[in-house]
């Protein structure tokens, strides 16, 4: 396992040897109770003709220590040059460091170091002591953190100090009259400020001074969990903040990984290694989310400050996972929230929002427990703007959002963790036009479009490390889930799911290198819908039908009692080498009632088995392959799965999945990997042909298909002031809605997906990042002509070729990201321009027809977009 | 501490170039796309039955609103062919067809409804009626001395097909056509055969009068066997060629469209609306304008 450290502070060449400091609490079950120890100092050679023309140097170092100790790589990230980094070179090799350690024993880390070249100062004569007349605290501005080891020098004088853990220094005799104070950090903007100092008198001063790069201080780590899984991409939340045309969205940043196909008008939808968008699961702790997107698919609805990473996994994934035959993206919200209460209030031209955590406890003891917390909440205000370009008309299109978070994390024992989390959110949408515009001929269409959404959980986490063999997680949720569409008076759609679930596990460790992991991931609840319209589905194609409006409403239950088994071997006794058999058995019965069920209970169940198997193993330090395969199964979409006046036949869809691809660590901070992957689909769920109405059903499990490919990503982490990383996909997939039917390509395929972004830290605090996409367009099925219906007024387009024959032409897009950082002693503000499309391509998203089918135009997808936003950081 | 600027100052050089707004217009957009209410090829705007809402073993006469502003259309092809049950059109009537009904100018359609249509069916189903598909189609000029028409060799990208639903029934109330009466200009009685003179780019309130007699009113009987008294609720599509036509469907009891004339003095061209009482029935009526 190998960690990264945050930066650390200096080591002057004439003092003894600070120790690495190690970070906050990971998110993780395993954080570092002990950094890295320096057990044998080397005092380094001064490079010729240096010490003598009296210069000083500070070199940076990344140091990859392994689990022994052992220096495994060095990296210069900041140079000195005239030969003072080889000699800092030759001096870190020749130390004895004491590796990091977790409760699980010694860990391999990465940590910057710096090594100093500075002269020792020269012993004062012993005399009789002076009172202190200058003293003082040194903060930082922006997060007020009283900082330690800070030099603090008097100009003109010998005296020298650093200041204490609170911040605070004092000196002794210090010359009467203005004493000019420096304060030196090698991370942070020296600061000179002239104080009198007066006889008799204690002079106090209270100074601030500001960090070189405040985006350091944002990345609290990023690390490798335990790699369980075969493909797993862990991005910090800095990178995910600063990816332009991303709205500064964690999940939106997948679709610039690979594997991830483009989804139409930038709608966030997750199309992953050629499965349709609903098979995919989207995770939040563990908890699977029915929509993770506003109905803007710009933002997420969750608030960025609360995610801490986002796991995205494309296949090859483990047992705990089920009910998908696509990927998976796994939300982990943060386990530890800022010491330091902190509000942040941000803007842009999309929504508002406000976000707080803090800890609380009592003021009388400062070392004691204290309870955590956060809140946030969002609201969009594009309804607001678009009636300033719609008042000259009746016509309104009114879309808003709305998302809320409550967090709160209990204190416990180190070896427990306990939180209690409550999310929810709402898109609303409506569209009405003026009394006397006919929307069409047809006089059951005409009114206001209306459609809502709304969702809330409430997810309660508990963990335990009841031994050093034993831990238990155990997260009850429960919640739910509203929809509502509406045209006109006619017709109109309204559902409502409670939907509660327990996931548990249990990790025991019997002997060194087997893990055995039971877990429970159950699900269930109540649903409720009424539908209304009116025309029925079997009149649609008859425009001369005399109309009888429909109605039915439906109730029941589903339950889905899934299980899981499976083990961590590490036949070597480490991570080099891990194998992971598993078997998911899953399961589901729904019960419905009510007007769909033609007054009757119905019930069905359905169950099966997933076995899966995933391997990874490090053959030479820092060169791993990795191999997965195994059986997805998915169970029907609710609207699939509901019988008209009968039970369905409609059961699980299925994929076999298997990967094989390897992963090389070039440095620290750089490493690639490929991928290549066949998923094999069956019993694909599709429209039923010979469906005639009631007591039919309208699905069958008739489709079967492939998809294939290779995925490519070079990545830079973000250690220094560059971070990016370039992906690229070559993949084909492939239906067939029954065996007698012809293949054709998946609606979404896409050939060949590249993206490329990047980020740079500029000086003073400025950021720029840049991204690249490059997307083959999507399958399309041109019509050749219309034949006109003389009793509906239309025409009937068709195609005298097979579907998906042809393309779109391909998606190019180039945006740009420019920010801002500016520091003030007890807050922050971040102003940015996210200029998405700069270079603005026509980028069609799907052909659009004429009355007659005899002309097409492509329908564009975004323009060119100058997001502009601010964000103010308060410490409290 | 050094900062590597040139790799900055490139970089910004780059994303300026970058920046630079290029409009690609190498493709039509939605906006260009021709309107359903334009009529600058052969287009089949109507089909009338007379009558609406046959019998079986009644007679049918039919006639067809094909707008050709360029003369491009010589002749029109009727055919009959049973109907897909679902109320669609599959295909329509392609090659094997059945029975030609007519081709015109030469054999005016008269088709006869099979007196045997609905042998078989219940009392609600005889009174529902069955379909019979009718296809026309626009024929550019063919040797119509041959002995023989090789139809299967045409090009119908050089057509203009369509078709039309005929309900044989034996409803109680079987549907009539709605009756179109005249037009109206800004509220103005237009004369039959008339030109109506515009002023270029001016807009004008185009109107018809629609005869409320035959706003029916007929019996339905539901699938529940419920007899409902239902009242026709039609509604009118609007065409011309040229100008620009603000509505192209205006809805019972609005029986005005806005258009726009055109701007270059001195065109002439042609408005018609259609009539449709969504039960099959079917009228139209034609304007011939000239702009000053």
């Amino acid at each position: 396992m190998t960690l990264f450290l945050a930066l650390i502070p200096a080591l002057a060449q004439d003092a003894p040897a600070e120790q690495p400091a190690p970070t906050a609490d990971s998110a993780e079950e395993l954080p570092i109770i002990e950094g890295p120890q320096i057990l044998e100092y080397i005092e380094a050679e001064w490079p010729p003709g240096t010490k003598e023309a009296g210069e000083e140097a500070v070199v940076k170092l990344l140091i990859e220590l392994d689990e022994t100790g052992e220096v495994a790589n060095l990296e210069v990230v900041e140079a000195a040059g005239k030969g003072f980094d080889e000699a800092a070179v030759d001096a870190v090799l020749a130390m004895k460091f004491a590796p990091a350690r977790t409760e699980a024993g010694p860990v391999s880390v990465v940590f910057e170091f710096a090594y100093g070249f500075r002269f020792e100062e020269e012993e004062p004569e012993v005399e009789a002591p002076k009172p202190v007349n200058l003293e003082g605290r040194i903060r930082e501005m922006g997060t007020r953190n009283e900082l330690e080891g800070i030099n603090v020098v008097i100009d003109g004088t010998d005296l020298l100090t650093k200041t204490g853990p609170d911040g605070r220094f004092e000196l002794r005799g210090v010359p009467l009259g203005d004493a000019t104070i420096r304060l030196i950090s090698p991370d942070h903007i020296t600061l000179e400020k002239t104080v009198e100092v007066v006889e008799g008198e204690v002079t106090i001063v209270d100074l601030w001074i500001r960090s070189t790069s405040y985006r350091d201080n944002e990345i609290v780590g990023v690390y490798e969990r335990k790699r369980e899984e075969v493909t797993r991409r862990t991005i910090s939340m800095e990178e995910i903040r600063r990816i332009p045309g991303t709205f500064g969205d964690p999940i939106k940043v997948i679709q610039t990984l690979p594997g991830a196909a483009r989804s139409p008008f930038g709608t966030g939808l997750l199309i992953i290694r050629g499965s349709n968008p609903e098979d995919s699961g989207v995770y939040v702790d563990g908890v699977r989310l029915p929509i993770i997107y506003h109905l803007t698919g710009t933002t997420s609805v969750l608030s960025p400050e609360l995610v801490e990473s986002v796991d995205y996994l494309p296949g090859g994934y483990g047992v705990q996972y089920g009910r998908s035959m696509g990927g998976v993206v796994d939300v982990k919200t943060k386990r530890k929230f800022s010491e330091q209460g902190r509000m942040i209030w941000g803007t842009d031209i999309l929504d508002s929002q406000v976000f707080f955590e803090g800890q609380l406890g009592n003021k009388k003891k400062p070392d004691g427990p204290k309870h955590q917390i956060a809140v946030g909440a969002r609201r969009s205000y594009i309804d607001l703007f678009i009636p300033l370009f719609t008042r000259n008309t009746q016509f309104q299109i009114k879309p808003y959002y709305t998302d809320y978070q409550v967090k709160y994390i209990a204190p416990l024992p180190s070896n427990q963790h306990f939180s209690a989390f409550f999310y929810g959110f709402q898109d609303t949408l409506k569209v009405s036009t003026p009394d006397d515009f006919a929307q069409g001929p047809d006089a059951d269409t005409q009114g206001s479009l209306r459609t809502k959404y709304a969702s809330q959980r409430v997810v309660v986490n508990y963990e335990n490390d009841l031994s050093d063999k034993l831990t238990l997680s155990l997260t009850p949720n429960i919640g739910v889930d509203y929809s509502s569409f509406g045209l006109g008076d006619e017709f109109a759609l309204d559902s409502r799911n409670v939907v509660g679930g327990v996931r548990s596990e249990l990790r025991f460790t019997p002997v060194q290198g087997v893990e055995i992991i039971p877990g429970i991931d159950f699900m269930g609840g109540s649903w409720w819908f009424d539908f209304r319209s009116a025309v029925r589905f079997s009149d649609l194609d008859d425009p001369l039908a005399e109309r009888e409006p429909v109605g039915f409403d439906g109730r029941g239950s589903f339950w889905s009692p899934d299980a899981y088994l499976k083990a961590n071997l590490r036949p070597l006794g480490d991570d080099r080498l891990l194998i992971t058999p598993g078997v998911r058995l899953q399961a589901y019965t729904l019960f419905q009632g009510g007007e769909v069920s033609d007054g009757q209970k119905l019930s069905v169940t359905n169950f099966q088995a997933d076995p899966r198997v995933l391997a990874r193993w490090e053959f030479i330090k820092g060169n791993t392959i990795k191999a997965a395969t195994g059986f997805y199964q998915q169970p029907p979409q609710p609207q699939e799965s509901i019988g008209l006046g009968r039970v369905s036949a409609v059961g699980y869809e299925r994929a076999w999945s298997s990967s094989l691809g390897f992963e090389q660590q070039l440095s620290p901070s750089i490493k690639w990997d490929i991928d290549l992957f066949y998923k094999d689909f069956d019993n694909l769920i599709v429209f039923n042909e010979q469906w005639t109405g009631f007591g039919t059903d309208p699905f069958v499990n008739g489709g079967d298909g492939r998809a294939y490919g290779m995925e490519i990503m070079a990545r830079h982490e973000p250690t220094g002031r560059f971070f990016g990383w370039v992906s690229y996909t070559l993949s084909r997939s492939e239906r067939r809605d029954a065996p007698d039917q012809d293949v054709y390509l998946f609606d979404f395929d896409q050939t060949h997906i590249f993206s490329a972004q990047a980020g740079y830290d500029l000086p003073a605090d400025f950021g720029l990042s840049a991204q690249f996409q490059y997307v083959t367009g999507n399958p399309d099925t041109p019509f050749n002509a219309g034949i006109y219906d003389a009793d509906a007024d239309f025409y009937n387009g068709f195609s005298t070729g097979p579907r998906n024959t042809t393309r779109l032409p391909a998606f190019f897009q180039t945006s740009l990201r420019f920010d801002k950082l500016w520091t003030f002693k007890t807050w922050q503000l971040e102003t940015y321009v996210d200029l998405l499309n700069t270079v603005r391509g026509v980028n069609p998203e799907f052909r659009l027809y004429n009355y007659d089918y005899s002309q097409s135009a492509f329908v564009r997808g975004l323009p060119f977009i100058p997001n502009i936003g601010l964000e103010a950081k308060f410490w409290l | 501490m050094r900062y590597p600027l040139h790799r900055a100052t490139l970089f910004l050089c780059i994303s300026s170039l970058s920046a630079c707004v290029i409009n690609n217009n190498k493709f039509t957009r939605p906006r260009d796309l021709e309107d359903s209410w334009s009529v600058t090829k052969p287009r089949l705007l109507a089909v009338q039955a007379v009558p609406a809402e046959p019998r079986p073993g009644e007679v049918v006469s039919f006639r067809a609103l094909l707008a050709d502003p360029n003369g491009e259309i010589e002749s029109i092809l009727w055919i009959a062919c049973p109907s897909p049950d679902d109320g669609g059109t599959g295909f329509g009537c392609i090659a094997d067809s059945e029975e030609v009904i007519g081709l015109q100018p030469l054999q005016q359609p008269i088709y006869t409804t099979p007196l045997d249509l609905l042998d078989g069916l219940d009392e609600r189903a005889r009174q529902e009626g069955r379909y019979v598909l009718v296809q026309v189609t626009g024929l550019p000029p063919l040797d119509l001395t041959e002995p023989e028409i090789d139809f299967e060799n045409i090009d119908f990208n050089e057509v203009e097909a369509g078709y039309k639903r005929i309900i044989i029934s034996e409803a109680t109330t079987p549907n009539n056509n709605p009756a179109l009466l005249g037009t109206t200009a800004d509220g103005a009685d237009l004369p039959p055969g008339s030109v109506l003179e515009v002023d270029p780019g001016q807009d004008y309130d185009i109107g018809v009068i629609l005869d409320d007699r035959t706003i029916e009113e007929y019996l339905y009987l539901t699938r529940e066997g419920f007899v409902e008294q239902r009242t026709e609720e039609p509604y009118v599509t609007w065409y011309a060629t040229a100008g620009e036509v603000a509505e192209p469907y205006t809805l019972y009891p609005f029986l005005e469209a806005t258009w726009t004339a055109p701007e270059e003095p001195g065109t002439e061209g042609t408005l018609w609306a259609v009539a449709r009482d969504r039960r099959g029935g079917q009228d139209w009526l034609e304007i011939n304008f000239r702009v000053r």
